[in-house]
């Protein structure tokens, strides 16, 4: 009699979370499953320094029923795109954060690494390009500023 | 002229110093024609309104849309998620 074939099925996730991310939300072994030989993890950390500038904190604001559908919309087109049997986890976090805190997770998994990859970076990207979310940051001279653009 | 709840974000919101209100727009409008009449009413944001993005109801307005009124339209600066 045949072995059963593992029940595995695709997990999509994606969220904004309030505040840093907590470390166990990085834990990129949630995908693990048998049918994905791969996952690629991208994390975004908060930087102390920003052009030759001490950073002190970040202020993470968004537009949030925005930025939650089309992260889901991001992660169907990588999909879409690279495999459909991509499971992957996406969570930005907002509001205030340290140098040091992470902001951003993307884990993806698929059954081969090159797709893996590939998505993880697209996604990476378009959340850079299009996802409505804006940082402001404190300087150690007390100053702050918008950043526009990434 | 439809009205509609105007969404300020990041810099933009500090430059008018609000975070929403409302505005008649045009019944049939791009997002040139939306950041034009926004500009109309703050000309001290022109500037900065011309490196925006505009979304109605959540999604980026990408051609002509024709407005009924009630609409949430979203003004965007430059993004710097990650």
């Amino acid at each position: 009699m045949a072995e059963a074939m593992p029940q595995t099925r695709s997990l999509r996730a994606s969220t904004i979370h309030d505040g840093p991310l907590p470390r166990t939300l990085c834990d990129s072994a949630t995908l693990a499953n048998p049918n994905h030989g791969a996952i690629a993890t991208f994390l975004g950390v908060v930087r102390n320094r920003h052009h030759e500038r001490g950073v002190t904190r970040l202020d993470y604001h968004c537009y949030r029923p925005m930025a939650e559908a089309l992260l889901a919309r991001l992660i169907a087109e990588s999909a879409e795109r690279f495999d459909p049997a991509l499971s992957a986890l996406v969570v930005h976090g907002i509001g205030l954060m340290h140098p040091g805190d992470i902001a951003l997770c993307i884990h993806v998994a698929c059954p081969h690494r090159a797709a893996a990859f590939d998505a993880c970076r697209h996604l990476l990207e378009r959340i850079k390009a299009d996802l409505p979310v804006w940082k402001r940051e404190y300087y150690d001279d007390g100053t702050s500023a918008w950043l526009t653009g990434s | 002229m439809p009205r509609a709840t105007i969404l300020y974000f990041a810099s933009l919101g500090d430059l008018l110093q609000r975070e929403r209100e409302t505005c008649d727009l045009p019944e049939t409008a791009t997002s040139g024609d939306i950041l034009a009449c926004i500009a109309t009413c703050h000309p001290d944001a022109a500037s900065l309104l011309s490196t925006c993005r505009v979304a109605v109801a959540c999604e980026f307005l990408t051609d002509r849309i024709r407005l009924r009124g009630g609409e949430e339209v979203a003004i965007l600066p430059p993004v710097s998620g990650g």
